[in-house]
């Protein structure tokens, strides 16, 4: 039985049994770290890091009380401040002489600047040019725009992302370089707000870097590069068409829709057919969308095809599109489409059926296979036409 | 016996002591991510209108659910989202549901058809409403929420399809938002979950919130702290890190051709919102480590909780071994990196902190009893323990409900006040009794007192192409 005398003071009996049935002695080196693990409250760390922890802990804790509250009433103010300010503002804004509007907008005082500010780049959404023009000089003159390209540079990211997303909406030209130095930003977010900036501002010197991050996918939002090279207009067809030829199917989907929405129907036709011979079945099924919204009398040879496609997407897509095509083949292929081993292809085809039966040419023909075929997809389809949903 | 005890105390406290540190980093990402997406996606924000978008599949399933059917799907089909399809799947109802949809909405029948994708109980019949030919009804027999939402599957018409309960409240704008995100990334987002939270004690009118409000009861209130918990101070984190485990079945988006290809959802599991998406990502990652599924805090949908604690028990009691179902049938996944943070962080976190934690905290809580019934509690220890606990988790709660201010801002700051006080009070009462009940399901669950043990389905029968998202 140990004894308590043979081991350091302050031990209590049942400590010292704990050691000695550890087999620990009492000049052993771990004899520190095992009185430390049996009863802490007797080593001075464990209540200054007891103290430390919960001192952090309500800290913080108070902290984040007080930020709330100062929050809520910051907003409250601010929101009180511009709906004072917001009538003021309307009125200037409406002065004809731009000249006097531009030395009252020069005396705003701190306060108002950035409600000003704010409020002006709002009304840019639904501008005119002119208005455009005129409301960036206004923004200019208050130091808005200064101000916007300092917080484009802050530390935290979502300072830098709404510092950009106001010179997007602001349209700033002279933003440019700075929105293309900050699609490197190391926040994904900062990237995409930059990729978006330009595209509302659709300045042709973005135009090489925003191609990059089409071609290259990965360093932002692959639907936010696409909708921004879209905003460009005509002078992006040519990153579309690259982009037929990119190894990456995604980039190649993405571009066959870009030239749908950019290019005439004709050509855009012609691409998406020449697109449905692509080995991947997602490129297909986009190309066979595309010949849908584009329609036309003759059927493309490559939609023929597309209606046996082995992938039941693409059988689907190409099934729906015939519908655009006032061509007997179509019919044709409609009608055996009924027998799809997909559902949603043999529905889509007993559509395609009915909306045939409304085209000049394939019309009457239509109209027979529909009294005389006997298909669960056109028994549905008339109903849904009985209520327009077809 | 007395050491044995102290060295239970110590790991419980070690436990307790990762947990706030675990916990904490996760609200801090979350608070990062909200703050950053906030930017684009702030008060002002509206969904685009695009030429072309895909269409969604809206579908709902029902049971018994008369005295509510007419006005849910009213309020479903108030979403100002199109091309929409609603589809109510009526599994088998013996209320009179379908009957009282034909009489509201004037339905008429279509063909059901055949060569449906999922295996599911029969569908009998299909019908068209004709004041809003966008709605669709399906009656089927008794299966089950899993059977019911895959025959809405076989019958969706879009490229997305949502899935939410008859009893939910969508926000008209909802579906818009989470298409934001497939548009962003359409090549590799899969799905996208919304946020839910609690209709009880909100102003509802014409089947919308208009005055989101916190319950005064204890037990709705504390559910309130722990959904903006769950959702604001995790989720939004898991999804960052693209380590979500679990879209909610209340309201969440997949792509259909991927629900398809995976087999839709399983009907031997309680938690088969959580195992289709764990589903998702075990069968995808490996070949696509780029796939995605994300999350829309943004993008709301409102839910009545339990009111009380009995109906609250059983919620829990089902969740918890929907749970344990899914980590045991997905624990090939766990601590493997090829599936990402799943593998890696979602999944050892939840058997951490949400399978193991309920047995320690048990176990603490009678080991307090008996210390303090026996004289035998260092009390300095226990009030140092209690209040580094409570600090924690309120501080939790306090970094959520920032985020809900700063980010959605949703409520009064009296109701997040409300939220706050019973968020404090939880760990005397409502944290004992939840940690109880799910222990009390792991027990079952060990026991195989379960309706039956979870299979996971391998891949639908005719696997389905992936379908380029219109843009």
């Amino acid at each position: 039985m140990p004894e308590l005398g043979d081991w350091p003071e302050g031990l209590s009996l049942r400590d010292v049994r704990l050691i000695d049935r550890l087999a620990i002695r009492s000049d052993s080196m771990a004899l520190p770290a095992v009185l430390a693990l049996t009863d802490p409250g007797k080593q001075p760390w464990f209540w200054v890091t007891a103290d430390v922890v919960v001192g952090v802990l309500l800290t913080l804790n108070l902290l984040l009380l007080v930020f709330v509250h100062a929050r809520r009433l910051r907003v409250a103010a601010r929101r009180q401040r511009t709906k004072r300010f917001e009538g003021r503002l309307e009125r200037l804004l409406a002065e004809d002489d731009t000249t006097a509007l531009a030395k009252q907008v020069k005396h705003l005082n701190e306060l108002e600047r950035p409600i000003a500010a704010e409020m002006m780049i709002e009304r840019l959404r639904a501008a005119s040019p002119e208005e455009r023009e005129q409301t960036l000089v206004w923004l200019r003159q208050i130091g808005a725009i200064d101000v916007l390209f300092r917080s484009s540079r802050r530390w935290q990211p979502w300072r830098r992302a709404l510092a950009i997303r106001m010179l997007g909406l602001a349209g700033a030209a002279e933003a440019v370089p700075i929105l293309i130095e900050r699609l490197s930003d190391r926040s994904r977010y900062v990237r995409e707000a930059a990729v978006r900036a330009l595209g509302r501002i659709g300045d042709e010197r973005a135009l090489p870097d925003l191609t990059r991050l089409f071609a290259e996918p990965g360093q932002a939002g692959a639907g936010i590069v696409y909708e921004s090279l879209l905003a460009f207009g005509a002078i992006a067809v040519p990153v579309f068409d690259e982009g037929l030829r990119s190894p990456n199917e995604h980039v190649r989907v993405a571009s066959v829709f870009g030239l749908g929405s950019l290019l005439e129907p004709r050509d855009a036709a012609t691409r998406a057919d020449r697109m449905l011979g692509d080995g991947s079945p997602l490129v297909r099924g986009a190309a066979a969308h595309l010949l849908e919204q584009v329609g036309g009398g003759a059927l493309p040879s490559g939609l023929v095809r597309a209606t046996h496609d082995e992938q039941r997407s693409v059988r689907r897509a190409a099934v729906s599109a015939l519908a655009r095509y006032d061509d007997p083949l179509a019919l044709e292929l409609a009608v055996q489409a009924l027998e799809d081993p997909d559902r949603d292809a043999a529905i889509r085809a007993g559509e395609t059926v009915l909306r045939l039966s409304a085209l000049p040419r394939v019309g009457a023909d239509a109209q027979r296979a529909l009294a005389t075929t006997d298909a669960w997809p056109l028994d549905r389809a008339r109903v849904l036409a009985s209520l327009g949903a077809v | 016996m007395l050491t044995a005890i102290w060295a239970v105390s110590l790991v419980i406290f070690c436990f307790s002591v990762l947990y706030v540190v675990v916990t904490l980093s996760l609200i801090g990402l979350s608070l990062y991510e909200a703050l950053q997406q906030k930017i684009e996606r702030g008060e002002r924000f509206r969904p685009l209108q695009r030429p072309l978008r895909p269409g969604i599949t809206l579908i709902a399933p029902a049971y018994n659910e008369v005295p509510i059917i007419v006005a849910s799907v009213r309020s479903l089909l108030a979403s100002d989202y199109a091309p929409l399809e609603v589809v109510i799947v009526d599994d088998g109802s013996t209320d009179g549901t379908t009957e009282a949809l034909i009489d509201a909405f004037e339905l008429v029948p279509l063909p059901v058809g055949d060569r449906l994708a999922l295996e599911t109980e029969p569908v009998e019949r299909i019908y068209v409403s004709r004041s809003d030919p966008r709605l669709r009804v399906a009656y089927k027999l008794n299966g089950g929420r899993a059977d019911a939402l895959n025959a809405g599957i076989n019958l969706a018409r879009h490229d997305l399809i949502a899935m939410t309960d008859v009893d939910s409240l969508l926000e008209p704008d909802a579906l818009g938002r989470i298409v934001e995100l497939f548009s962003a990334d359409p090549d590799h987002v899969v799905a996208v979950g919304g946020t839910i939270r609690i209709a009880n004690g909100s102003r509802i009118e014409h089947g919308q919130i208009v005055e989101p409000r916190v319950p005064l009861g204890g037990t709705p209130a504390s559910q309130v702290a722990e959904y903006i918990r769950s959702f604001f101070g995790a989720r939004i984190g898991w999804a960052a890190l693209n380590g979500l485990m679990i879209i909610s079945g209340a309201f969440g988006v997949f792509r259909r051709d991927v629900v398809r290809t995976v087999g839709g959802l399983s009907t031997k599991t309680l938690g088969e919102d959580m195992e289709l998406t764990m589903r998702i990502h075990e069968q995808l990652r490996p070949t696509d480590p780029d796939t995605r599924i994300a999350f829309a805090a943004d993008a709301v949908s409102w839910t009545e909780v339990p009111p009380g604690l009995g109906p609250l028990r059983g919620q829990r009691v089902r969740w918890h071994i929907g749970l344990l179902d899914n980590l045991r049938l997905h624990r090939k996944m766990i601590g493997r990196r090829r599936f990402g943070a799943v593998g890696a962080l979602a999944l050892p976190y939840n058997i951490l902190f949400e399978a193991v934690a309920p047995i320690l905290e048990v176990v603490g809580y009678v080991m307090f009893t008996v210390l303090a019934v026996l004289g035998l509690i260092a009390w300095e220890y226990a009030v140092a323990f209690i209040v580094l606990v409570l600090l924690g988790a309120q501080l939790q709660t306090a970094t959520s409900l920032l985020i809900e201010d700063v980010g959605y801002g949703r409520y009064r700051a009296r109701d997040l006040a409300k939220v706050g006080c019973w968020g404090l009070l939880e760990m005397f009462w409502y944290q004992p009794l939840t940690a109880l009940w799910r222990l009390w399901a792991t027990l079952l669950f060990l026991t195989g007192r379960r309706p039956g043990w979870g299979t996971i389905p391998r891949g639908a029968a005719l696997p389905e192409a992936p379908a380029p998202l219109p843009r």
